[in-house]
């Protein structure tokens, strides 16, 4: 069963470009709600071992400064987690751009508005792919942690799956100093259901 | 959009939810049952309005975002219970253990109608979540400040303590990682109890009582300490737990107290010797001058010069004797061996008579000169030497010229006890460090007499290797009809 | 007709190759670049009717690829085709002498669209 979680290049391709569709549009609507020009990079794709996601995620993410970290499940036939993760100070950024006040700035508030990128990156990137994939997800609420230290990320013990696709991309600002990086993670069963919608489309070329 | 439907009006006022259909100007299409009850406010009141009449505190500015932020995406969007703890101000009904005042919520805003620009907003009662929540984190940090203070306890005794499951380790303090030279307590963790301490012979011994042993380190290092294991009963689960204090400091101080004692035991006796020596070269001297003078002068008789030449051979005799005593003294006596009280003693006394002559100290014996003992002789001499020299300096300190000075020394036989007393008329040791006068002087701080090595060597002998006893008190005694006080010793040792 | 399908992904190109199948009548010789680079060569060389050109690619991205195609023949026909769908991109290349901007993945009816506007 292991060697079939894997993507062939061709599913790899087809993937990247439904991503790159899903992302654009996912751009789109983020330049539109927060009235300012966002740039979400080609996104990068990759299959590890779950067992290995601490440590990629580790080298990934310089945790130096202050993070927030928001969780969102995904749930429907593509499953799995979207995790976005941006630092302090960009959040607070991101919170002026929101139209927020300098004084209304708080913990609270800036953990609100993280909580809603992450909602609004979910639903454009993952409902487009599965759009385009033809089947339907829905998303839960979203939760936010502060995050100094990777050891803070209980629920990346994800030891039952044997493999996990990291989509990931950055976030960035034109005119703001923004940083923040989405991971979407999702696992075996969907991995192999999302093989199966590659294979589909892929045919129909 | 007809929403007048019976069947969907049955269920949103049957469903155990607060439901809202509102537009982005904050305008109220549809109240349920459910929020008719909790706000009190009708339906028939609020349609048509404005939410913000009825809640002018609402973050009107955040609602409308988030509105539009859901109809522009086509997809729900949250508040999230971590951060917003209500939407609307619903006043709790409950009297008794209240941890909140108000309604905590969930909610969710999903799009209903994009061309019109309707959201539902769905409203979850998480109130009870909400507090079992609280108290849940009440409790955490209640344990997590436990655990701060007994983590703190732990790692500031100055003992290694280690817990065993099982013979496994679970959990150790820092003591212990830095006892057994590691760096983190995962290279602890899970070994076994059988390689920690290899020694088998120390775990059997161990009981109860905690027992010297020397501890062997993984990187072939190792340290004398002093190790105890208790076993104990957690939750029906027997676990161990080890204690361990390291020694070996204690102990090299221990060696370098010895070492001292012998290098001040053998001062002093270089003393004794250059004491007992100036009084018979101070004799061959006068002998041989008063020869060569009685020949220059021509009355030099036969006789005359037989008499100083035994004279003199008498007293280099005794000089070599006590050079030989002395080396014996000085010889490290590794086997014991069968040796007479009596001529022990007077061996002793032997080394040390100019000091006491010198002093006008009586010497008084009474021994039993059938004593014989199996033991260290040479250990024992020194005992016997300290202790005199303890007299001697009391005696000195505290009793004048005129006075009588006396040091009585008896033995006796009881059964399979040799039983030796000294006693000595100096007035008594102070009752406040009576008690400590076998202790080394650095750690009570009083320096009884001398070196304050003396005794502390003298009941270390007695006890450890002699494997005697040996005490001390203020006595009172008769010596020619009077009365004195002074310091008792008694020893006794197993006779032959 | 001669069409010259630009796009760094063999998936895009197959998207794109695959509708104008299913929706153009007319006879088709399609031509495949990986990136602005080979695009300029093959428009060079082949002078196709239609270019359809996707906005990020290693090597010569999108917007020179286009700029310098327009500036060999300014009456090239350049359809961009990308899932980068801002505002700001449309405008500029549209300044650049786009034909059109068409959002990724192109539908029958947008490619329609398009064979209707050169004829």
């Amino acid at each position: 069963m292991e060697s079939e979680i894997n993507l062939t290049e061709d599913e790899k391709d087809c993937l990247q470009e439904l991503m790159n569709v899903a992302y654009g549009s996912a751009t789109a609507a983020i330049t539109e709600i927060l009235d300012a020009f966002a740039k979400l990079s080609i996104p990068k794709i990759q299959i590890i071992n779950s067992n290995e996601l601490k440590s990629y995620l580790s080298n990934e993410l310089d945790l130096e400064v202050e993070h927030l970290v928001s969780l969102q499940q995904i749930n429907g036939s593509i499953s799995g987690e979207n995790m976005f993760v941006i630092d302090k100070q960009s959040a607070i950024n991101i919170a002026y751009k929101f139209g927020l006040e300098e004084d209304e700035i708080d913990d609270n508030e800036i953990s609100d508005i993280v909580l809603e990128i992450t909602n609004i990156l979910s639903s454009s990137t993952i409902s487009k792919l599965a759009e385009n994939m033809d089947t339907n997800v829905s998303f839960s609420a979203p939760t936010i942690k502060s995050l100094t230290s990777i050891n803070q990320l209980n629920n990346l013990s994800i030891t039952k799956y044997k493999k996990v696709i990291i989509i990931s991309t950055e976030l960035k600002f034109e005119d703001l100093n923004i940083n923040a990086e989405l991971f979407i993670l999702t696992t075996d069963n969907s991995i192999l259901y999302i093989k199966e919608k590659l294979n589909k489309i892929l045919d129909s070329l | 959009m007809n929403f007048n439907t019976n069947k969907f009006d049955i269920i949103c006022n049957t469903l155990d939810n607060g439901i809202i259909l509102i537009n982005k100007n904050l305008e109220v299409k549809f109240w349920n049952r459910w929020l008719e009850i909790r706000t009190g406010i009708n339906s028939s009141n609020i349609i048509g309005k404005n939410l913000i009449d009825f809640y002018p505190n609402l973050d009107s500015k955040k609602l409308i975002r988030k509105i539009t932020t859901a109809l522009k995406l086509n997809s729900s969007t949250f508040y999230t219970p971590q951060i917003s703890k209500f939407l609307l101000n619903i006043e709790l009904g409950k009297i008794t253990d209240r941890v909140f005042d108000n309604m905590q919520q969930s909610i969710t805003i999903t799009p209903f109608d994009l061309e019109e620009e309707l959201v539902i907003i769905y409203i979850y009662d998480i109130t009870i979540i909400s507090e079992i929540n609280y108290q849940l984190n009440e409790i955490k940090e209640e344990v997590e400040e436990k655990n701060e203070k007994l983590k703190l306890l732990l790692d500031t005794t100055m003992d290694a303590i280690i817990l065993f499951k099982d013979d496994l380790i679970i959990d150790c303090n820092k003591v212990a990682i830095e006892l057994f030279n590691y760096n983190s307590k995962d290279e602890l963790l899970n070994k076994d109890l059988k390689k920690l301490i290899i020694n088998k012979k120390i775990l059997e011994k161990i009981n109860d009582k905690p027992i010297e042993a020397n501890i062997l380190r993984e990187d072939k290092s190792s340290f004398k300490a002093l190790i105890n294991i208790k076993d104990t009963l957690i939750k029906s689960q027997v676990f161990k737990i080890l204690t361990i204090v390291d020694i070996s400091e204690i102990k090299r101080k221990e060696n370098l107290l010895a070492e001292q004692s012998k290098l001040a035991a053998m001062g002093e006796m270089i003393g004794n010797i250059a004491h007992q020596w100036r009084q018979p070269l101070n004799i061959i001297s006068i002998t041989a001058s008063g020869a060569r003078i009685k020949k220059e002068l021509g009355i030099l008789s036969d006789e005359s010069l037989s008499d100083s030449l035994k004279q003199i051979s008498y007293t280099t005799e005794h000089l070599s004797e006590t050079i030989d005593v002395f080396k014996d003294f000085l010889k490290e006596n590794k086997e014991k061996s069968l040796f007479n009280l009596s001529h022990n003693i007077k061996n002793n006394l032997s080394l040390i008579e100019t000091i006491l002559k010198e002093n006008n100290i009586q010497i008084h014996l009474d021994l039993d000169n059938d004593i014989y003992i199996y033991n260290f002789s040479n250990e024992f001499t020194q005992a016997i030497i300290n202790i005199l020299h303890n007299a001697n300096d009391a005696i000195k300190n505290n009793l004048n010229n005129n006075d009588t000075k006396i040091i009585k020394i008896s033995t006796r036989q009881e059964k399979h006890k040799a039983i030796i007393e000294i006693i000595d008329n100096a007035g008594g040791i102070n009752q406040n460090i009576i008690k400590k006068v076998f202790e080394p002087y650095f750690t009570t701080k009083h320096k009884y007499q001398g070196t304050g090595l003396g005794l502390y060597v003298s009941h270390k002998i007695i006890k450890m290797s002699m494997k005697g006893t040996i005490s001390v008190s203020n006595k009172k005694f008769i010596f020619e009809d009077k009365a004195y006080k002074g310091a008792y010793f008694k020893i006794t040792l197993t006779a032959n | 007709m001669k069409i010259l399908v630009t796009d760094d992904s063999k998936m895009a190109r197959k998207m794109v190759i695959k509708t104008l199948n299913e929706d153009i009548e007319e006879n088709l010789e399609i031509f495949e670049a990986q990136n602005g680079q080979e695009a300029l060569d093959l428009y060079k060389e082949i002078s196709p009717t239609i270019v359809f050109l996707d906005l990020t690619m290693p090597v010569m991205d999108g917007f020179t690829a286009l700029e310098k195609i327009k500036e060999f023949d300014n009456n090239a026909r350049v359809v961009i085709i990308s899932a980068d769908i801002q505002k700001n991109s449309m405008d500029k290349v549209l300044k650049l002498g786009a034909f059109d901007f068409v959002k990724k993945p192109i539908d029958s009816t947008k490619m329609k669209q398009i064979f209707e506007k050169i004829k």
